[in-house]
């Protein structure tokens, strides 16, 4: 059974240029034990997903569509409901939040903290779990008298994950969990989520720019561009030559591999779309190489093409020929050359 | 010295004293440390570390933004660390440095014209229409076409990947001989990297520019340099050429680092990183070897002596007294 | 130096005068958008052209003595159609004066704001630019006598080099550009942390070019909205020394003219000759809290309605 079912969502930001579609009707399944990696880049809408699946959006924007969770739909839950299940059945690490840690308290009683805002249960209780999810962690119970200045920006991202699993939760949202950790510190991290994963049956949304993340960890992936999502299906296939979505085979190449370190890093050209004005047809058409008049009037459809696989794009049979011709260089940088 | 040298860097010190002495000992940071390399002309060398191991630093020293501790910078031949006034004028023509932000690189009140042309005036390069005429061909060699259209926007008009090729345009207008690239992709998104790393590549091969390259991933680095130097707590390594350090690291620290660059192919999966523990406190460094607290080979000699760099062929070398055979 | 000036004057000219004149109207515009700064504009330029213009405009000579039919002084008439705002006890029209107190009292205010702006505007750039020792030194003259309060210390100064005009604009400028000293130094340190100075550094440009051309355009707005609320400080200090007797005796200015009303002793009837110029001086200083808190608004995004 899915534990995680988002369907339509739709989430518009007022500024005042406009509304602003941040999220455009996405749809995604998270099963339990399962990691999920959301990949993108900045300003495609992925921590938009991660904010609404919390409900942290900001007041004067727009939520539409169902993100069921464990049967209940979120969207339709208020304030008072939604404290009780953010942090307790649905944690959320980001990227800065090592820097949220109170700098005057030890983090042992911040984790102990934590646990105890979500449950009944002692001090001397909470303070061995908390002990406990250190060691699960990695820092040692021995960290736990330690403030948060003493320790590495690894040490306290780990910390932050010791708190988000205080409480025992059954989805765990990871937004850029170790963007701007060093690489060592970031493996570390990484194993102990998959290691975590593994023990406790934990469902992950992992949330990265980075596809080599995802392709450590995840199950399967979901590529967002410009708030919707282009291809959808398992790790093992997309993330090799079999994807079927331009914009994922451009992304691809653009992401160098140490293994392989002059294989050709090719950029795919342009820039995001304005998020803002109404836009026709697919939102990669701009800068996709083999885009063509239909692309540009209509918008493609979400097509099921094998178990679990789906891709946003008019032309889904003709993937073998993308995955052939975007790995030549002249395929994306054609239109510049006359410039 | 070879004559093809353009950097020669010896026995480089920056010392940093750390404020809050405690028990009247006087603790410092040493963020450089006795560092001694070469970049050749023409070359992409590469500086890879993690956070805090002195490579930014490093860069900063090379642009005589920094003043080292101790030891000498050498550019074409000429020891620059003492330059003032006019000498180190003429020097900031011919050594220049990216910044990892581009947005904060950029005085947000310049346009893109007045950007690219202030080098030139700064250093009273030929007349009004001949500034502003290299400005623009700069502009269209870094890849913002056509010039015209750019020339009056502002930094907050302009996409991240447009603000680093502002920069880099600002850095070659005076046809520097020597180009510091610290981090300059780190900030940008992934689909948009590879067009400054060819932007770089183009540099060097059209305008003869060498480039340091610094960066801490070891991934973009493997594409990019010809060289590379490895640094951890402001030593050197290892050094060697990029294909080979990466394939067949000699240092149990580039091995570990190496290990835990995560791939983007799924079947390519990590298992292990050969590192235990954090990288120390920089104040507090360990004796002999700065890395023997996390490695699983050392010994007792590790910790009485500081391995030095040493070849094991004839482009490579590393600073271990057990290095790494396979 | 002047080299340098000229090619700044004739570089990209077109695109720089472009961007000026694009600025300056997005600035006016939202000056006039926002009321409050709109109110002060309006108020400050009206009072700055009858400061400008009253000789010109007062219906009788500010100090002449005026007599009735009968020879008698022409003391403390209220209002009536030959005086919109009466008579003195010294038998002078009050409105004349209120005129012409508008030029002392815009004098001090004037000069003072431009002595605090390059005073303090440029001890906290350089302090904040060079750090260390030069910081210690300069932040060593702000702190000194911090301590001490404003009117008192007018009072004693007064006594020693004489109540003036030129008393109050000295001691008013001591005591208030190390605030703006203070405020512009920290703004400097935190910008010049930022890698554009680096860069700009980089490139060869001298440290006179990185404080006036880069870091100081972009404290600008921070200098002006600072300088406005300064200058409000300086009209009450002045009208407050003034009207003790320790400020200008020389020069005509509305506090000046609220002592004499209180050394007369009229200050309990002669409402119509109080009443004047104490709204002036509170009027000039609301404008001018309000034009500040309107460049505030313009210059600093997140205070706008998003």
């Amino acid at each position: 059974m899915s534990l995680l079912i988002i369907r339509d969502l739709e989430v518009h930001y007022r500024t005042y240029t406009g509304m602003l579609r941040a999220v455009d009707g996405i749809s995604l399944d998270l099963d339990r034990g399962e990691i999920l990696g959301l990949a993108g880049e900045s300003g495609c809408g992925k921590s938009t997903v991660a904010k609404s699946i919390m409900r942290l959006l900001p007041s004067d924007s727009i939520i539409k569509g169902t993100i069921s969770f464990n049967g209940d739909n979120l969207v339709e839950k208020n304030e008072h409901e939604m404290t009780r299940i953010r942090g307790k059945d649905i944690s959320l690490i980001t990227q800065s939040a090592m820097n949220a840690l109170d700098p005057v308290q030890r983090v042992g009683n911040q984790i102990v903290e934590a646990i105890r805002t979500h449950r009944k249960c002692s001090r001397g209780e909470a303070r061995k779990e908390a002990c406990e999810l250190l060691e699960l962690v990695g820092l040692g119970k021995k960290r736990f008298k330690n403030y948060s200045h003493e320790l590495s920006g690894g040490q306290r991202q780990r910390v932050i994950i010791a708190m988000a699993l205080g409480s025992s939760p059954k989805l765990v949202i990871a937004d850029e969990p170790t963007t701007g950790l060093d690489v060592i510190m970031e493996f570390r991290i990484l194993e102990h989520l998959r290691k975590l994963q593994n023990d406790l049956k934990l469902s992950i949304l992992l949330i990265s720019h980075d596809i080599s993340v995802i392709a450590q960890l995840a199950h399967k992936i979901a590529i967002m561009y410009a708030g919707k999502i282009m291809e959808y299906g398992p790790v093992s296939e997309v993330l090799k030559q079999k994807a079927y979505h331009p914009y994922t085979l451009g992304l691809k190449n653009a992401f160098p591999a140490i293994e392989n370190p002059r294989n050709e890093l090719i950029s795919i050209p342009g820039s995001p779309c304005d998020l803002v004005r109404e836009i026709k047809g697919c939102r990669f058409h701009e800068r996709c190489p083999f885009s063509t008049e239909e692309c540009f009037i209509k918008e493609p459809e979400w097509l099921n093409i094998k178990e679990g696989h789906y891709v946003l794009c008019h032309y889904p049979d003709k993937a073998e020929i993308f995955q052939k011709l975007s790995q030549e260089r002249s395929t994306w940088i054609k239109d510049r050359e006359s410039n | 010295m070879r004559t093809s040298t353009l950097i020669r860097v010896e026995n480089l010190t920056k010392i940093f004293p750390f404020k809050g002495s405690m028990l009247g000992k006087k603790k410092c940071i040493r963020a450089v440390d006795n560092v001694s390399f070469e970049v050749r002309k023409g070359e992409i060398y590469g500086l890879a570390g993690e956070s805090g191991c002195g490579k930014s630093t490093l860069g900063e020293l090379l642009v005589n933004l920094q003043r080292p501790t101790s030891g000498s910078i050498y550019v074409d031949g000429q020891e620059i660390t003492n330059h003032r006034g006019r000498m180190l004028k003429e020097f900031r023509r011919k050594v220049q440095i990216i910044f990892q932000d581009p947005y904060q690189s950029l005085d947000p009140r310049y346009t893109v014209l007045g950007t690219v042309m202030e080098p030139l005036n700064i250093h009273h390069i030929g007349s009004l229409k001949f500034m502003e005429e290299k400005a623009i061909e700069t502009l269209d060699k870094v890849g913002l076409r056509p010039p015209i259209r750019y020339l009056a926007k502002l930094p907050g008009e302009l996409s991240g990947g447009e603000r680093q090729r502002l920069c880099i345009a600002r850095a070659s207008v005076l046809d520097p001989g020597f180009l510091v690239a610290d981090e300059p992709v780190s900030m940008l998104d992934v689909s948009i990297r590879a067009g400054i790393l060819e932007l770089l590549k183009k540099l060097r091969e059209k305008e003869k520019v060498t480039i340091l390259f610094i960066s801490h991933d070891l991934a973009t680095i493997g594409y990019l340099t010809d060289r590379i130097a490895i640094m951890y707590l402001g030593k050197i390594v290892e050094e060697g050429p990029t294909v080979e350090v990466i394939q067949k690291p000699f240092h149990p620290y580039t091995r570990a680092l190496i290990s835990a660059v995560p791939s983007p192919n799924p079947d390519v999966k990590r298992s292990e990183v050969k590192a235990r523990g954090t990288i120390p406190d920089p104040i507090d460094l360990p004796s002999g070897c700065r890395f023997r607290t996390r490695c699983e080979y050392a010994q007792r000699k590790c910790s009485d002596m500081e391995p030095q760099l040493e070849n094991v062929s004839k482009e490579h070398r590393v600073a271990c007294f057990y290095p790494l055979s396979s | 130096m002047i080299r340098f000036l000229k090619i700044r004057l004739s570089t990209n000219t077109k695109i720089m005068l472009e961007n000026y004149k694009k600025g300056f109207r997005k600035v006016t515009r939202e000056l006039i958008q926002s009321k409050l700064a709109l109110t002060g504009i309006v108020i400050l330029a009206v009072f700055s052209s009858v400061a400008v213009f009253s000789p010109y405009i007062v219906p009788y000579s500010p100090d002449m003595i005026l007599y009735d039919e009968n020879g008698r002084v022409l003391s403390l008439r209220p209002p009536s159609k030959d005086h919109i705002m009466g008579t003195t006890f010294m038998g002078q029209d009050v409105f004349s004066q209120l005129l012409d107190g508008a030029r002392g009292t815009l004098l001090v205010a004037f000069l003072s704001g431009l002595a605090i702006l390059l005073i303090g505007a440029n001890v906290g750039l350089i302090a904040g630019y060079y750090k260390g020792a030069i910081d210690a030194l300069l932040m060593r003259f702000v702190d000194t006598l911090y301590g001490i309060p404003d009117l008192p210390f007018i009072l004693i100064i007064a006594l020693f080099i004489g109540p003036s005009i030129w008393t109050v604009i000295l001691v008013v400028v001591l005591i208030l550009w190390r605030t703006m000293a203070r405020i512009i130094r920290s703004q400097t340190l935190s910008l010049s942390e930022r890698p554009f100075v680096k860069a700009a550094k980089a490139s060869g440009a001298s440290d006179f070019r990185i404080i006036y051309l880069h870091i100081a355009p972009n404290v600008a707005s921070l200098i002006f909205a600072q300088l406005a609320i300064m200058v409000g400080f300086v009209i009450i200090l002045e009208s407050s020394a003034s009207f003790l007797g320790v400020g200008s005796t020389d020069i005509r200015t509305w506090g000046q003219m609220l002592q004499y009303v209180f050394v007369t002793g009229a200050i309990r009837h002669a409402w119509w000759w109080t009443l004047p110029p104490g709204a002036c001086i509170a009027l000039l200083v609301m404008s001018v809290f309000f034009l500040s808190k309107g460049i505030e608004n313009i210059t600093n995004p997140e205070l706008e309605r998003r």
